[in-house]
């Protein structure tokens, strides 16, 4: 590799590590890399920016976070959270599972794990600690959860890769969806081992009448709720729609199930929740924005190339090289941000995935379930500092959880999803005939 | 709202008043922006699968308002602290003259990148107005779409300016306690 490229690369994970905004540090990178090279007129860097930001397929990402907002705001997640607890609640553990299965619903609506962390953590974890549970089992339960957004389709991270690999993006949503079942079915288990100790408070059992009347009753109240992740999934599969106008319509439905069904939203909030979804998705788009220009200067540098050759030197063998890839992105995913991650590495590493012969929809699962891991591996971790800020717990709480929802529920996943090919590529093949 | 009122009862509008009057602008052009976009590309799915219809024009419309709501954003995001950043210093570290350091280097760099970010977007705007570049769709003169983005450029240097003056005078602060307390 150019030993320009390596001090870039030292030189933005400097700049990050100290504080400079994400976004930053990849302009910083992409000025390095024109300084040190020949480049004579860099308004290519903003043009570039401009003309994938501008992209009617990325319009999905600021929809889907306001259909999110929408229905934090609108009391819509609180009843999904409802149904869930009916069904789970009266179980040893059974919160700790209405967790994790109402994320993964949410996640069917927002595809933001940062959303789901804000949606269901300021619920859940002072539920769960009035139940007994540790705070800091709570917090890194609900953050470890959250980054099923990221599988659960309609995610942002998988639009992205879509976008930036110019692979079906209906396609790739479906990729990891077994992988994020699998991912459901292992939190549930060591959620049942790692409450075994805690002093919970179990509600009474009801009567079989009594609880199927109950779930019956907060299945109907969370209807309107419940029918989003369908009118979504549906009219995308269904070819009605676009998954950029599939979200415009989940927003426009979401409004009159707030204000009018719900009635838990006025004009006041719902000022507030879009000027707010706007701002976190402006934030999102800048890191787009800026990564996109690195990412120009890095092509411009054949970069993508440099690193082919140097793993390809490293062994021809393809387990090897897959394991080889999974520790890239490990590494990519401890440091950076899911949005960043996808727009630096999928274009990075595409070409190595082509040269052993892995589908580029297959790579999705595998990318979208390491980059998620590295959400909440230390030390940057955005995710878990996120839950840790909603949760009021300090990081060492939040560790020993979250080292075994790492090591005991992700790793066995991504070696899963990157070893067996089929976990990813049976649904697309069974829906789409890909 | 800060506002001082004199004898005559006429308000005087003090650059509080200013500030948070731009603040509230800010919050507006992204509520705005934000319902005009959902609703243009719900317009765009009844059109075309109810009335077989498509606007034309309506998705670079869309598209480009998204542009303006990105970058008034980013630089209200600025001013809310809210950009992603993956910080070890703030993580780790207590705060205390150390972190302090660390943020007047890092608003410093932010603002430097900022700068330059709106330079490039200042020449783009210079070239697209002098040759009257216009959207393809729409016609809609580019300078305009690339304005929003050096506006918002520069606030959030603005901002980021902002931030390092207030970690400066944080690092003053720690300093005198700790000469105090020795």
């Amino acid at each position: 590799m150019n030993a320009i490229v390596l001090w870039d690369v030292a030189l933005l994970v400097t700049l990050m590590m100290v504080g400079v905004p994400v976004a930053l540090t990849f302009v910083a990178a992409a000025l390095f890399l024109i300084v040190m090279g020949d480049y004579g007129n860099t308004s290519f860097m903003i043009t570039a920016g401009f003309a994938k930001t501008s992209s009617m397929v990325l319009l999905a990402i600021p929809l889907y976070i306001l259909a999110g907002y929408i229905m934090t705001s609108g009391g819509i997640a609180r009843r999904l959270l409802d149904v869930a607890d009916s069904l789970f609640g009266h179980m040893r553990g059974g919160l700790g599972i209405v967790t994790v299965v109402t994320t993964a619903i949410f996640g069917a609506i927002s595809g933001m794990a940062s959303s789901a962390v804000a949606a269901i953590g300021t619920i859940m974890i002072p539920r769960m600690v009035e139940k007994g549970y540790d705070r800091g089992y709570a917090t890194s339960l609900v953050s470890c959860s959250a980054v099923l957004a990221l599988l659960i389709p309609p995610s942002a991270t998988m639009i992205l890769y879509g976008w930036v690999t110019s692979t079906s993006i209906i396609a790739v949503f479906l990729a990891p969806i077994i992988p994020a079942m699998i991912l459901i079915a292992l939190f549930c288990f060591w959620n049942f081992i790692l409450t075994r100790k805690m002093p919970l408070v179990i509600d009474e059992k009801l009567t079989f009448k009594e609880a199927k009347e109950n779930v019956f009753l907060k299945t109907r109240k969370a209807g309107f709720g419940l029918a989003m992740p369908v009118i979504i999934l549906g009219f995308i599969y269904g070819g009605v729609t676009t998954p950029t106008e599939a979200a415009a319509v989940a927003v426009l439905y979401a409004v009159p199930v707030a204000f009018w069904v719900y009635r838990e939203m006025d004009w006041g909030s719902f000022y507030e929740a879009v000027w707010k979804a706007a701002q976190v998705t402006a934030v999102l788009m800048l890191v787009i924005f800026c990564a996109t220009m690195l990412a120009r200067v890095l092509t411009f540098e054949d970069v993508p190339q440099q690193i082919l050759e140097t793993m390809l030197s490293i062994s021809d063998n393809k387990i090897i090289l897959l394991l080889l890839v999974n520790l890239f992105l490990l590494l990519i995913g401890m440091f950076m941000e899911d949005v960043s991650g996808i727009l630096l590495a999928a274009p990075l590493l595409l070409p190595v995935m082509n040269q052993i012969g892995i589908d580029p929809v297959h790579f999705a699962a595998i990318i979208g379930t390491n980059l998620g891991m590295g959400l909440i591996t230390p030390p940057t971790a955005p995710i878990l500092y996120f839950g840790t800020l909603i949760g009021g717990v300090k990081l060492p709480q939040v560790i020993k959880p979250t080292l075994v929802f790492v090591f005991l529920t992700y790793l066995p996943v991504v070696l899963l999803t990157t070893f067996i090919p089929e976990l990813s590529l049976w649904l697309p093949n069974i829906i789409l005939g890909y | 709202m800060t506002r001082l009122k004199v004898k005559n009862k006429m308000p005087i509008i003090t650059l509080a008043s200013l500030w948070q009057l731009k603040l509230r602008l800010l919050r507006l052009v992204m509520f705005s922006t934000s319902v005009t976009i959902t609703l243009l590309v719900f317009i765009q799915v009844v059109s075309r699968y109810l009335f077989n219809y498509s606007f034309f024009g309506i998705e670079e419309v869309a598209s480009y308002l998204a542009i303006v709501m990105y970058f008034i954003g980013a630089a209200y995001g600025t001013h809310v602290k809210g950009h992603i950043s993956a910080s070890i210093v703030d993580t780790l570290c207590e705060p205390g003259r150390f972190v302090d350091l660390a943020h007047i280097l890092t608003r410093v760099i932010s603002a430097l990148l900022c700068l330059y970010l709106a330079s490039e977007t200042w020449e783009l705007v210079q070239f697209n107005s002098q040759m009257g570049v216009r959207s393809v769709e729409i016609r809609m003169p580019m300078a305009w779409i690339y304005s929003s983005m050096l506006f918002g450029m520069l606030l959030m240097a603005f901002y980021f300016a902002l931030e390092a003056l207030e970690a400066c005078k944080n690092l003053i602060k720690h300093n005198s306690k700790k000469r105090n307390q020795s």
